[in-house]
């Protein structure tokens, strides 16, 4: 595939991880794990449970470290980064979407598209405008807006997820198994919705063991027993 | 601008999980409650009740009968104790004096700027109004009878006895002495209480002025009692002894006083501070420490539970780039939320039980003092609640969000 004009956004080189079972035991969750991550695709890393690609989605936003290798993310080696380096990369350059789309249940559904902004230094006018704007651009309808997540069904429970993650504009969204609570029409709406927005410009890395989720991804990338397939 | 919006929206947020708010709004109130009730009780044992936890107070025995002059020959003969005496220290002594303006009217002085030391007419005896808080205001007894437009041994009495209202008395020569009532005082407790005479409540400062103007002077008045205040800590022991000696070497006066001039002095050894008195101070402290010790665990319990149980929370939060300082913003704004509204709840909760022990007396308010150690003990209570949720804020680790539940 020629990407010559297209920028790499993440790049893992080399990367292992293994952990500590026990006293004396260490399991390799990954091992010589070497990809690129493209400007505005959709990729899936698929892969049965114990795979690794959770392990592996968690080194490449940055929410773990690898035991060896480096992850350079738009590149900058993140591996190197101090835990204020990190929280300032999450909070500027990578969205997350959850596979129970984990809202914050006292907060209404535009409350919690807006929860990342808040600390930001935008006016409040700016962030309301802007998560009604997504929600509705993820065909969310205005009467949802001031409902509580608890009223909400799971499709759209995970629309305010995506919106929740987009509202920053990361560079990376990364969605761990975002359609395993859905069936299947909510499944492929949600899918249509990731491939919309990795069109807009933004990388989509979907980790999931579903194989009907391969139609929608640019590139499918396999791991089992924490190597590439 | 984002740690305010992130503290704010937090405080918004806090009363959205009804159960939970409510529940610790009612836990917090209880504790501060009980830490503002106790608090007020002992802020009465230092100015109040002062002179009955640590005073002797000699009475006149028969009425009319201890002249003002002989009153200040023993007050000066008590005064001199310390000298023969060092174990015995005064810390100060007041005489409180009254004069019959005629057969209606009694002038009893007391000193403003030394309430707590009147057993009789003192703060926590006022029924309604307030104590005088200058030599202009006087106090009448609760339920006292209106005289109006008196004339008294030619002395013209203006009056209206309620509280706020002005009592002018007009001498002969045009004289006038204006005085405005400032509280009712409940005097049930005196015990030569006649009905039918209206008794006024004045400053020291005015009793001779007032006399002048129906041409008494001193050799008219008599003594109604001497209080003697002996200096140490309410509570301690040492203290109580001090009293006990003074109370003792005193005696022996009294009796001097009653044979060799005219007067009849009783002591009040029923005033000593009682190991009643005395166990019910300790009580409050030892219950104020438990409830203090029970808010601290109560208020760490709180920022536990809503630490433990948020992990997950606290995870997503970070994932979505909080840093430790805006979650535990978050998290503190809501501990605030709940102690803050709890300490205001649990003062009405105190203010309410002390009318209700006080027999719904308007003027049983909480002193402002008292509000304020409270309020520094809420403060405190909730500290290590706030430490704690800060340390548990940095073990939570974002990728916490991704793991099953």
């Amino acid at each position: 595939m020629i990407r010559m004009s297209v920028e790499v956004i993440i790049e893992a080189q080399g990367v292992s991880k293994i952990y500590k079972r026990g006293r004396s035991e260490f399991v390799r969750a990954l091992s010589d794990i070497n990809l690129k991550f493209y400007e505005a695709e959709l990729i899936v890393l698929r892969g049965e449970s114990g795979s690794g690609k959770s392990t592996l989605l968690n080194i490449l936003s940055g929410l773990d470290n690898p035991s060896e290798g480096e992850i350079h993310f738009m590149g900058e080696d993140i591996t190197k980064f101090n835990q204020k380096q990190l929280t300032e990369l999450r909070r500027k350059n990578v969205g997350f979407i959850f596979q129970a789309w984990e809202l914050i249940d006292n907060l209404t559904c535009l409350e919690n598209v807006e929860v990342p902004l808040y600390p930001s230094d935008l006016p409040m006018e700016k962030i309301r405008s802007d998560a009604k704007e997504l929600l509705r651009r993820l065909e969310m309808h205005d009467e949802h807006f001031n409902k509580f997540p608890g009223e909400l069904s799971g499709g759209q429970s995970q629309r305010v997820g995506i919106a929740r993650a987009l509202i920053k504009q990361p560079k990376v969204i990364f969605a761990d198994e975002p359609t395993a609570n859905l069936d299947s029409d909510n499944a492929d709406i949600i899918m249509n919705l990731l491939k919309r927005i990795s069109r807009q410009g933004t990388t989509v890395i979907v980790a999931s063991h579903n194989e009907s989720l391969q139609k929608f991804a640019d590139r499918v990338i396999m791991l089992s027993q924490g190597r590439m397939a | 601008m984002g740690l305010y919006r992130v503290f704010k929206q937090s405080v918004r947020f806090t009363f959205r999980s009804k159960k939970r708010f409510l529940v610790f709004l009612l836990i917090f109130a209880i504790v501060s409650a009980f830490i503002a009730f106790y608090i007020d009780s002992l802020d009465d044992l230092r100015t109040d009740r002062l002179l009955e936890q640590k005073g002797v107070i000699m009475v006149e025995n028969a009425p009319g009968s201890v002249s003002y002059a002989q009153a200040r020959t023993i007050q000066a003969e008590i005064q001199n104790l310390p000298q023969s005496n060092p174990q015995i220290k005064i810390q100060d002594s007041q005489i409180y004096d009254y004069v019959e303006l005629d057969s209606f009217i009694r002038l009893y002085s007391i000193n403003i700027h030394k309430p707590w030391m009147s057993n009789y007419v003192k703060p926590s005896l006022i029924w309604d109004g307030h104590y005088p808080t200058n030599a202009n205001e006087i106090l009448v007894p609760k339920g006292a009878k209106q005289i109006h437009n008196s004339t008294v041994n030619g002395v013209l009495v203006e009056s209206e006895i309620a509280v706020g209202q002005k009592f002018s008395f007009t001498g002969l020569n045009g004289n006038q002495i204006v005085l405005t009532v400032s509280g009712t005082v409940d005097v049930s407790k005196f015990a030569d209480q006649q009905q039918g005479r209206l008794w006024i409540f004045a400053d020291q400062s005015k009793f001779v002025p007032i006399m002048s103007l129906f041409g008494l002077t001193t050799a008219n008045a008599f003594t109604h009692n001497i209080s003697w205040l002996v200096p140490g800590t309410i509570l301690s022991k040492n203290t109580i002894n001090l009293v006990r000696d003074l109370n003792d070497a005193i005696k022996p006066l009294i009796a001097d006083a009653n044979n060799v001039q005219n007067g009849d002095w009783v002591d009040q050894p029923g005033r000593l501070p009682t190991p009643q008195a005395q166990n019910d101070a300790n009580t409050n402290i030892v219950n104020l420490i438990f409830v203090v010790i029970g808010g601290v665990i109560l208020a760490t319990m709180f920022a536990y539970i809503i630490s433990r149980f948020r992990r997950r929370e606290i995870a997503i939060l970070k994932a979505m780039g909080y840093s430790n300082g805006s979650v535990r913003m978050a998290l503190i704004a809501e501990i605030l939320t709940l102690s803050f509204l709890g300490f205001f709840v649990g003062l009405s909760m105190a203010q309410g039980l002390l009318y209700y022990i006080a027999d719904f007396r308007p003027t049983s308010l909480l002193t402002w003092a008292a509000v304020g150690v409270s309020f520094a003990i809420n403060v405190i209570i909730s500290l290590p609640g706030m430490i704690l949720a800060s340390r548990r804020v940095l073990g939570v680790s974002p990728s916490e969000a991704f793991r099953d539940r």
